[in-house]
């Protein structure tokens, strides 16, 4: 089935007034933009509609926005309560502090915390904070790995000066000695490490953390004075609802947290170790709506679900069932799958297949029932996956694996 | 291709007049052989001169000022340097024929996929000349290599382009000697042309329907971003 008739309407109308119609991640050529949807008309718990009628069951949650599901009745009331008094004020509102609260103590090793709209603003916030506490420049970084849209580390190609990245270097994720090599040899300019919890590109298989990889990090940022950033946007919530740093046992001196933070409502925070307070006071921080007292309300029922309803084990669980489904289905047809990176946010990757031609073929057919699996980021477990819904997906899998071997 | 001679060191400032030329002779010789004068078409060799100057002849009977070469590409006539024409005029004056004859393959209706062809090669020439030497576009790839491959509706595959480990291009026409990482399917002709002389929109087009894309898609991305840097560069042929 190809992408439905309103779908192609509305991308017109957007490509006339919306340079490309559509930009970033959610631009229809970053996905299969002949089969995918380009809008969609609402969702609900782990399935969407799109303009065109079409249901979906879904495996991307807002791209890791949704960790409950869409429209969950006890964020969405949250919000609107919150809402009847309001939302942006010239004072931040009392969510505020009781999120503050909140996070700082589900969050083991933080000491304070702020609040902002995307991963991108704390992410380039916290580098910043490293650079005023230690006096330092260089940012380490994996290579490959995402942390933003900031022009020091964003993906794309265009609006780029050289300076951009002067003081930002690249390790490979794993390689601990090429990490320690670099560190030593910059050892009074490095001002930072920030890492995801586990290695998770885009266009490519997950890599987790090999054993000791964590605990040698820890150890090189002790070592030579560097502040240990974990950029826990995409993760955060999904691993360990007391933050991904748990899941992998380590500890870190900063911490960001957005996308499954407000189950839906723009948020994001950084929490941080109290010898990072001062420093987070000199670099400014602010934004028209960060004060936005709906996306904290949001963010505050969403943590109160995750700890009550332990969500991250949950879908931990919901997700094994689901990987290890999909690849004995696979095997069943011959097919050598992998769902690589932890089961609550898997990426398949097929065996010989480092160019995705076969994976975008499985995609687009699993398009064709309805399951909207993404060839090319990793794919969300949603809390609102039963196990009926999880059956049906596999049930429809093995359709698709069934026209594959044909 | 770009042979192991032209992977020197190549004056930044003057990279594009050095791809267009390329081009252009790589083209003007192919044109020659489709049109049965392969001994004309030998002449063509391009080389920089001094003083901004490129020569299109191996015995320098056509020379242009670097900015009239490329208005010559735009308008379809720029002066030659005449004190090189008075060595061989009637040379020079056939040279200038094939280039102008060359040209109105851009505009032609109906294209065939002989001239087609054509058209991928002299402007893959150019992209692989300016990708291979261009500082920016080379940097922009890094470690990213593989093949692109390019289709016309699916079945008849036009040609490819291959960025190789040492980071040097090179492109052919028909199918590629390897497997592809990339590839992209214009759905017919008209499209081909379109997308070849970079006029297809790249993040429109696959959506509208005109171009698919397959495989692997960093590959593809930065190919995209280096051929509309090259296309801003490069004078394109109006009517």
């Amino acid at each position: 089935m190809k992408t439905g008739k309103e779908s192609h309407n509305l991308f017109q109308r957007a490509s006339k007034v919306i340079p490309g119609g559509i930009y970033g991640h959610t631009s229809p050529i970053s996905g299969l933009p002949d089969v995918f949807p380009y809008y969609c008309r609402r969702a609900q718990g782990c399935t969407f509609e799109d303009v065109d009628g079409r249901v979906w069951i879904d495996y991307m949650c807002g791209y890791g926005a949704l960790l409950h599901g869409y429209l969950h009745p006890e964020v969405e009331a949250a919000v609107t309560l919150q809402r009847e008094s309001g939302s942006v004020f010239n004072q931040p509102a009392e969510i505020m502090v009781k999120l503050a609260e909140k996070i700082t103590e589900i969050i083991d090793f933080a000491q304070w915390c702020v609040f902002a709209k995307n991963g991108s603003d704390l992410t380039t916030w916290a580098v910043r904070v490293a650079r005023q506490h230690t006096g330092r420049s260089i940012a380490i970084k994996a290579a490959g790995a995402y942390h933003g849209v900031d022009a020091w580390c964003d993906p794309g190609l265009g609006g780029r000066i050289p300076s951009d990245r002067e003081h930002v270097l690249e390790f490979q994720w794993n390689d601990l000695d090429q990490l320690k090599d670099l560190m030593s040899k910059l050892s009074d300019k490095v001002a930072c490490l920030i890492l995801t919890p586990f290695h998770h590109p885009s266009f490519g298989a997950s890599v987790l953390p090999q054993d000791g990889f964590w605990s040698g990090v820890r150890n090189l940022c002790d070592k030579y004075g560097v502040v240990l950033i974990l950029d826990d946007v995409r993760c955060g919530g999904r691993l360990d609802d007391g933050g991904s740093h748990r899941y992998f046992n380590f500890s870190p001196d900063l911490a960001i947290y957005s996308k499954a933070l407000g189950n839906g409502y723009a948020i994001s925070s950084c929490v941080g170790r109290d010898f990072l307070r001062k420093a987070s006071m000199e670099v400014f921080l602010t934004g028209s709506c960060w004060n936005d007292a709906l996306a904290m309300s949001a963010a505050f029922a969403s943590l109160e679900i995750s700890i009550r309803d332990s969500v991250a084990q949950n879908v931990l669980n919901k997700g094994r069932d689901f990987c290890s489904g999909i690849e004995k289905i696979a095997a069943k047809n011959g097919f050598s799958l992998s769902m690589t990176g932890p089961s609550s946010m898997p990426y398949p990757y097929f065996d010989e297949d480092s160019d995705l031609f076969l994976l975008q073929k499985f995609c687009r057919l699993a398009a064709q029932e309805g399951l909207f699996f993404h060839p090319h980021h990793n794919w969300f477990v949603s809390n609102a996956l039963d196990i009926e819904m999880i059956s049906e997906t596999l049930k429809r899998t093995e359709n698709v694996f069934s026209l594959m071997a044909s | 291709m770009v042979s192991a001679a032209e992977i020197l060191d190549i004056d930044q400032d003057r990279i594009v007049v050095w791809s267009l030329a390329q081009s252009l002779c790589k083209g003007a010789r192919k044109y020659c052989e489709m049109t049965g004068r392969h001994a004309l078409g030998m002449h063509f060799s391009p080389k920089l001169l001094d003083a901004e100057k490129v020569s299109l002849c191996s015995k320098h009977n056509l020379v242009f000022k670097d900015y009239n070469l490329f208005k010559s590409v735009n308008t379809g006539f720029a002066l030659p340097q005449i004190s090189y024409c008075w060595k061989s005029p009637v040379l020079s004056v056939k040279l200038l024929y094939i280039l102008t004859e060359m040209r109105k393959l851009y505009f032609l209706e109906n294209l065939s996929l002989e001239h087609l062809s054509l058209l991928f090669e002299v402007n893959m020439k150019a992209y692989c000349v300016y990708a291979t030497h261009h500082i920016s576009a080379k940097g922009i790839f890094n470690e990213v290599h593989g093949l692109i491959c390019f289709k016309i509706a699916d079945s008849c595959v036009l040609g490819w382009l291959l960025r190789k480990c040492n980071g040097v291009w090179e492109y052919g026409l028909g199918e590629p000697l390897e497997e592809p990482s990339v590839v992209i399917v214009f759905q017919d002709i008209e499209l081909a042309r379109k997308g070849i002389l970079g006029k297809l929109d790249h993040m429109l087009d696959p959506v509208f329907g005109g171009v698919s894309i397959f495989g692997r898609i960093p590959l593809a991305d930065r190919f995209g971003y280096v051929a509309r840097m090259l296309y801003e560069d490069l004078p394109s042929p109006n009517k």
